[in-house]
């Protein structure tokens, strides 16, 4: 029992990092109508971009995070200006733009791999400390990664539904025409969006690589983590990616209690398989009448 | 004029391929006995490191006979096999369009599917970087060599010394979903069993596994007196650490891959753990740094010693033949025992090789204290 509790908690904790990366991969794919692959770039680079300040220019971690996470936005501006927006002035059809996407994904991870290498490099070189309660245990770098995404998570939702920008980002996703129309600034409201997805996506990259090590080739597997996490809960729902993320987690932590732990990408795919079939707009997923397909 | 142009483009690019193409055709090997052709079907991608310093290996040694025979003319042929079965077989078929002569394999991952095609055309083939045994069934006749250590044989003779010198009644055992990794895992609950231990748990994991604490979790939670960890790369880094960080109390005991620069530098403490590798004379092993370096400029790593015993033993084969793949294969079948930089290899009827090993417990700093020599 105590196994499973702990394999519990381990899920729930992976849960907000993982929250943090679906609202990363929700944004863009609901409000920008693409799928996102890019995002497993975003994801490896912000590590490797952690790596190179601490190690080639000896800054602290405190101070290599805040401009790390920085650098992380400018990336995703990049990403924005120089890929996306012009395959969207051109017209071009969500399938053109996601192989772009995958184009920007392939050259980074590549980039990266021809200037640090292939090996595994890593940032923390101290084993985290231990928090002990009745048996469970839980490190300090899972606590941290749990609040720290948890409040960017929750306090993204709030701003969602509280504040004007942030509800026009949200709004955007269901009438995206309706955007220019209203006399909305595209472009900006375009630029925003990614920014923003590109903070929801540094911050659990610069836990996790912290916590686990960095290589160049594991962008996708977060990636695809997220958007199942994404498609699971709902798209129409902010908090559904976050019920998602943690559904997603925890499964993954608990199919280990029973079954071997080379299951876990298995279980996670049919589980999201099984629930499209009966309900394929997600758990909350709101059913729309065919006009605002 | 825009049609023009890119009609322009589209030419030049048709004239350039096509171009390459009539001048690969026109320099193709056509079977001159004087060039012999190797081919090696390497990595690069993920394992770039390791496959580089496997090439790397092979050239130094190359280099170095071509100066002592040169009456012997070898051209490498080097293919990205990526560490991947599907890929091998790709880089496998690329490498016969250059009439090869003999090949040489990189890697467990690769050896399966690349097997029966060495069967079929008949081909002596050097097997590196390759701990499985599993080869042995694809290589009836014999065409296939293998020139590393036995990851079974080595890993039960791990597990017999633990379970003789420590106070041990069960362990657990962690597998990377590789052959190497679950052949040595085997072989070592094999070994445990016969001594009486109870294997509790015996979990495997995956290279992409992004969070190995369930894993880790799962095979703690029945506190066996050891763990032992066979495998490579990140996600196996990431559970010695997890193992260190739960403060377990029992053994953890690792396979080969410990003293791999990639894993020393990953791990966050380095004392306690209990592993086995390769007993290299260090003599020959300071000797083929000193030349390595000098060559290439950077200190090899074992992976560098591999290619170069692999590649050192093919050229004895050659040396000796009648440079026939034919010829070249019945000379290297003539080697029961080699002298390599990685030590003295002994080779059974088979073509599993395997090399002497000890066992260490590390230290903090990183270097280790020998506590058994098997030779």
């Amino acid at each position: 029992m105590t196994l499973l509790l702990q394999l519990f908690i381990n899920g729930l904790v992976q849960g907000m990092p993982l929250a943090c990366l679906a609202v990363g991969f929700g944004l863009v794919y609901r409000s920008l109508r693409i799928f996102h692959l890019a995002m497993g770039a975003q994801f490896i680079l912000t590590g490797y971009i952690l790596y190179a300040l601490m190690n080639w220019f000896n800054m602290g971690l405190m101070t290599a995070i805040p401009l790390t996470i920085v650098l992380a936005v400018a990336f995703g501006a990049l990403i924005e200006k120089g890929v996306y927006l012009p395959f969207f002035n051109k017209k071009s059809s969500a399938g053109v733009t996601m192989i772009a996407s995958l184009g920007v994904m392939i050259i980074v991870e590549n980039v990266i791999a021809l200037i640090f290498g292939n090996n595994v490099k890593s940032i923390s070189t101290d084993l985290e400390p231990i928090y002990l309660w009745h048996g469970l245990k839980i490190t300090r770098i899972q606590l941290i990664q749990m609040l720290v995404c948890g409040a960017c998570f929750v306090g993204l939702g709030v701003l969602v539904q509280k504040n004007k920008w942030f509800k026009v980002i949200w709004a955007m996703g269901d009438q995206p025409k309706l955007v220019p129309v209203m006399g909305l600034p595209l472009t900006k409201i375009r630029l925003a969006i990614m920014c923003l997805s590109a903070f929801m996506v540094a911050v659990p990259s610069v836990l996790i690589g912290y916590d686990v090590g960095l290589e160049p080739h594991t962008g996708m597997n977060y990636l695809l983590t997220a958007s199942v996490a994404v498609f699971f809960g709902g798209l129409d729902k902010y908090w559904a990616w976050g019920f998602g993320a943690i559904c997603v987690a925890i499964m993954q932590s608990i199919v280990v209690w029973q079954f071997s732990g080379e299951w876990i990408s298995l279980v996670t795919f049919a589980t999201l398989v099984f629930v499209l079939l009966f309900k394929p707009n997600g758990i909350f997923g709101v059913r729309k009448r065919m006009e605002e397909e | 004029m825009k049609k023009l142009i890119w009609g322009l483009v589209i030419a030049a690019v048709v004239a350039v391929f096509g171009g390459r193409a009539w001048w690969l055709y026109q320099h193709r090997d056509n079977n001159q006995k004087d060039t012999l052709n190797i081919g090696i079907v390497t990595f690069r991608g993920a394992f770039a490191k390791m496959g580089q310093d496997v090439d790397n290996g092979i050239i130094l040694a190359n280099e170095q006979f071509s100066k002592s025979h040169p009456d012997v003319r070898i051209k490498l042929h080097f293919e990205d096999g990526k560490g991947v079965a599907k890929d091998a077989v790709s880089a496998f078929n690329k490498l016969m369009m250059h009439d090869i002569d003999a090949l040489i394999v990189t890697g467990d991952n690769m050896v399966p599917v690349v097997a029966p095609l060495i069967a079929q055309h008949k081909l002596p083939a050097i097997l590196t970087i390759v701990g499985s045994d599993d080869f042995v069934k694809h290589n009836s006749p014999r065409y296939m060599h293998k020139n590393n250590f036995s990851i079974g044989k080595s890993a039960g003779q791990f597990a017999d010394w633990v379970i003789k010198n420590n106070n041990i009644k069960t362990v657990s055992v962690l597998a990377q979903h590789t052959v190497y990794a679950l052949e040595g895992v085997k072989a070592f609950s094999d070994a445990a069993k016969e001594n009486g231990i109870s294997v509790l748990k015996e979990e495997k994991f995956r290279e992409t596994d992004t969070d190995v604490r369930p894993v880790v979790e799962k095979v703690l939670a029945d506190s066996p007196d050891a763990i032992f960890v066979c495998g490579y790369g990140k996600a196996y880094i990431n559970i010695l650490n997890r193992l260190k960080e739960s403060h377990y109390k029992g053994l953890i005991l690792v396979d080969k891959g410990m003293l791999n620069p990639e894993t020393m530098d990953g791990l966050k403490e380095k004392s306690g753990f209990v592993f086995f590798d390769v007993l290299a004379p260090q003599d020959k092993i300071k000797a083929f740094n000193e030349i390595f370096e000098k060559r290439f400029k950077e200190v090899p790593s074992s992976y560098a010693q591999d290619g170069y015993a692999s590649m050192a033993m093919l050229l004895e084969g050659i040396a000796k033949s009648d440079k026939t793949p034919e010829g070249i294969n019945n000379e290297l079948k003539k080697i029961t025992t080699i002298d390599t930089v990685r030590g003295r290899m002994d080779i059974d009827s088979n073509g599993v090789s395997s090399l002497p090993i000890f066992i260490g417990k590390l230290k903090t700093d990183g270097t280790y204290d020998i506590l058994y020599v098997k030779e």
